[in-house]
């Protein structure tokens, strides 16, 4: 066995040629790739490491969403009940703080695009940075077929909390439907079966790059210094197209988890709770088999907007409204429709959960092997208040986390999460965020050391 | 200037300290510079007088909005057109009268309020100031008071008018006390109005505000604002003569617009670090409307409960100075404004802060 590892990899490919172009064809993943424990390559290569990201909308009512204890079993009071199930696969993050510094507290904007970017905006156009799920994508993406994912479940094209910079939002999938043709109708590899047939016009155009890319270095060498910068972001885009024809030329590892599903039913649009959520688990599912098929290691997940307008049958407010319009019941201590809108959301994220821990990956699951981070984007959105906003991570990230925890901040930045997040992907940075959201701290109480 | 020799070199200090834009300031220590002091507004909200639950001040409870307005004139609106419905509020909320819309308006009906005696009289419509000072002026209060929206802490007006403070520069308003010789007592000093040009110094919270700021003064786009007034200081309280006419500007969710007094004075406590207390005078009444209609549309209105069309019959019916001299009707309304100042270094267009 031992010498058969060593002429055996995981990245053994066989290679040939078709209609004249190189053809190579991965190994499948056979069991002497593995170590004995079934949690590793054998050669050390770890099972990959997966990133998501997933939100919900305004915040919290943090008098029954704020659990009494702290550390593991942790209470659950009833605006989190929901999450019984999957408390082991979470940690839950309170008290920590966005800080906005000079900029203006932009309502429903200024949280989020902290905690994804880690640098205030200064107005609503303002996204400065690039979101988290970008810089990880970069890291760990490379080797898929997509970098990075991204769906909703509102139905709305415009809902998303990924960009590679002011200009460049990362658009969502918004349709099961088109979601579905785009993962598993033209350009899919299905990673488990038998055959593996190149598409030959990925071939052409491959050669054609390789035209392109020839004749881009000839002219490189006519051009002054800041023309061949801009030529340099022309190549990194081909370099990308490169990478993705790379891929359709090679016979994917195989994976147990991926199945290719059914092509679903599309749903009108709206935003009726019941019809979010159905629309939430579709994509979910359909999320997660593209995690799992292998088709993305970076993946975010929508639940609903910053301004949601998810409605509740029989409430004329919709989610957004509500938290302006409905007073804190004095007896009660919060506001009951509202709570009831963040209810359903916590409902949509240990659907979320549970949903990556059903995947069978090795001898644990996909969520054993993801590290998911979860944010909103104000803590109590009446007051457009962003001190102590709530954030969630799941999964274990291939061990190196602990789950079942609640994590009291102190009042530090929220960007630790984020900091620890990129950390944990492998990501070499010293430090992230900008003025008081700076951080170089993670949240060591969650780290395996 | 110092002189100073070491290991055989020769370095020269010059004291700067009557120069820096933001000179040191030790705890404790007076901010007076050239017997002037200067703050700049950190809150600012109309004064509304509120118990716990509300029953000294509204005993019938809280005014509809415009939602459940709507809901009470048009149950059957789904036969109806936008025309008829939607639209034809619209139209009323920008185009208001003094007519009866149908409505019970529930005016505050406690004899508190906070504010000043504007007028000097002490009348039978006046409230009594919680420390027992009669004949305080405060129409806006009777208006606002049983609308949730104008409530703290959590009324749409209260909390987006005190963001804005904080969050923008148009509305950036500021007092500059000259021939000031004492904080605590003081018979004649000379405050100016200006705008000020720059965001506020704030801890990383963006929220807490501290004294030792600095501020340009908006001699361009705010000539137009600026005051100079006679004021004295009693007991560490300053006190002003009436201004004339004061324009403050006002901005609330990003739109800018103003208000208008007449005769307005501020009372304030006054420290080193900040001054806090009121700022009282007549509003006119239709740029009081305006202002609020052009910066909340119906949406935030319903946020509020706020009933624009209500709410301007109310503040014409209690309108109480400056009549029309053709209709006799009173074109302002008594009000007054809660307001807390921190202390900034003003700099002028020819000299440095402090000086």
């Amino acid at each position: 066995m031992k010498k058969l590892e060593q002429t055996l990899s995981r990245r053994r490919f066989l290679r040939g040629t078709l209609k004249g172009g190189a053809v190579s064809v991965g190994l499948p993943l056979l069991n002497v790739f593995l170590n004995d424990n079934g949690t590793a390559y054998a050669d050390g290569m770890p099972i990959p490491l997966r990133f998501g990201t997933w939100s919900w909308g305004l915040g919290m009512s943090e008098p029954i969403f704020v659990p009494k204890k702290t550390g593991a079993n942790f209470d659950l009071p009833e605006e989190i009940v929901a999450l019984a199930p999957v408390q082991e696969h979470l940690n839950l993050y309170t008290n920590f703080h966005v800080f906005k510094d000079d900029a203006p507290n932009l309502c429903h904007h200024s949280g989020w695009v902290v905690l994804r970017s880690g640098i205030a905006p200064t107005a609503r156009a303002n996204l400065p940075g690039e979101t988290i799920d970008v810089s990880i994508a970069r890291q760990i993406g490379n080797a898929t077929r997509f970098r990075s994912l991204s769906a909703t479940a509102t139905g709305d094209v415009r809902d998303s909390f990924s960009y590679e910079g002011g200009n460049s939002v990362n658009t969502p999938e918004w349709s099961p439907l088109r979601f579905y043709q785009r993962l598993f109708g033209e350009g899919f590899q299905d990673p488990n079966a038998s055959t593996f047939t190149p598409d030959p016009k990925v071939l052409v155009r491959q050669s054609a790059l390789s035209a392109v890319q020839e004749e881009a270095r000839k002219l490189e060498k006519s051009l002054g210094a800041e023309d061949r910068a801009r030529l340099d972001q022309y190549f990194t885009g081909l370099r990308d197209l490169e990478r993705r024809f790379d891929l359709q030329l090679t016979k994917p590892d195989p994976r147990e988890a991926c199945v290719v599903l059914e092509e679903p039913m599309d749903l009108p649009t709206g935003l009726d709770a019941d019809l979010v959520a159905t629309r939430h688990r579709m994509m979910t599912d359909l999320m997660l088999m593209a995690v799992a098929c292998d088709q993305t290691r970076v993946f975010n997940m929508f639940y609903a907007s910053a301004f949601s307008a998810t409605t509740q049958p029989g409430y004329d407010k919709p989610h957004h409204t509500a938290t302006h319009e409905e007073a804190v019941d004095p007896e009660l201590g919060y506001q009951p429709y509202t709570s009831w809108y963040t209810r359903r959301a916590m409902e949509e994220w240990a659907y979320y959960v549970q949903a990556l821990a059903n995947f069978k990956e090795g001898d644990g699951s996909l969520l054993d092997n993801s590290f998911i981070y979860a944010t909103t984007d104000q803590s109590f959105a009446k007051l457009h208040a962003i001190d102590g906003i709530p954030m969630f991570s799941a999964g274990t990230a291939g061990g190196r986390v602990k789950s079942g925890l609640h994590i009291d901040g102190g009042g530090s930045p929220g960007c630790r999460l984020g900091y620890t997040a990129q950390r944990l992907m492998g990501l070499e940075v010293d430090t992230w965020g900008d003025k008081s959201n700076t951080t170089s701290s993670e949240i060591g109480e969650i780290l395996i050391t | 200037m110092w002189t100073c020799h070491a290991s055989g070199l020769t370095f020269r200090v010059v004291l700067l300290s009557g120069l820096l834009i933001n000179p040191t300031v030790q705890a404790g220590e007076s901010r007076i510079r050239n017997r002037t002091i200067s703050y700049v507004m950190t809150d600012l909200f109309w004064s509304v007088y509120q118990t716990e639950d509300a029953r000294a001040e509204c005993p019938k409870g809280f005014n509809d909005g415009p939602r459940e307005q709507f809901q009470k004139l048009f149950p059957d609106y789904e036969s109806l057109s936008v025309e008829e419905t939607q639209l034809a509020q619209e139209i009323q909320t920008w185009h208001p009268n003094t007519e009866p819309d149908g409505f019970d308006f529930f005016e505050v009906e406690g004899e508190l309020s906070w504010g000043l005696n504007l007028d000097g009289k002490v009348s039978a419509n006046d409230f009594t100031h919680p420390d027992g000072t009669l004949g305080i002026d405060n129409e806006v209060y009777r208006a606002v008071g049983c609308i949730i929206g104008f409530r703290g802490p959590d009324g749409v007006e209260y909390i987006f008018q005190n963001k804005a403070i904080l969050d923008e520069v148009y509305n950036r308003m500021m007092i500059e006390l000259t021939e000031v010789d004492s904080l605590e007592n003081d018979d004649s000093v000379v405050i100016n109005l200006y705008r000020g040009m720059d965001r506020l110094l704030t801890d990383a919270t963006g929220q807490k505000v501290t004294a030792g700021g600095t501020q340009r003064i908006d001699y361009r786009w705010g000539e137009s604002l600026i005051r100079q007034f006679a004021g004295q200081i009693v007991d560490g309280v300053l006190i002003t003569e009436p201004i004339a006419e004061m324009i403050m500007p006002w901005q609330n969710l990003s739109v800018p617009s103003i208000h208008v007094f007449r005769d307005a004075r501020f009372q304030l406590d006054l420290s080193s670090e900040q001054a806090s207390g009121v700022l009282a005078g007549y509003a006119d009444v239709d740029t009081w409307y305006y202002q609020l209609i052009r910066n909340d549309s119906t949406h935030h209105l319903s946020n509020g409960q706020i009933s624009g069309i209500s709410l301007y019959k109310a503040l014409r019916r209690f309108a109480d100075a400056y009549p029309d001299p053709l209709t006799g009707e009173n074109t302002a309304i008594s009000t007054s404004l809660d307001v807390k100042m921190a202390q900034v270094f003003i700099v002028h267009r020819d000299s440095r802060a402090g000086e």
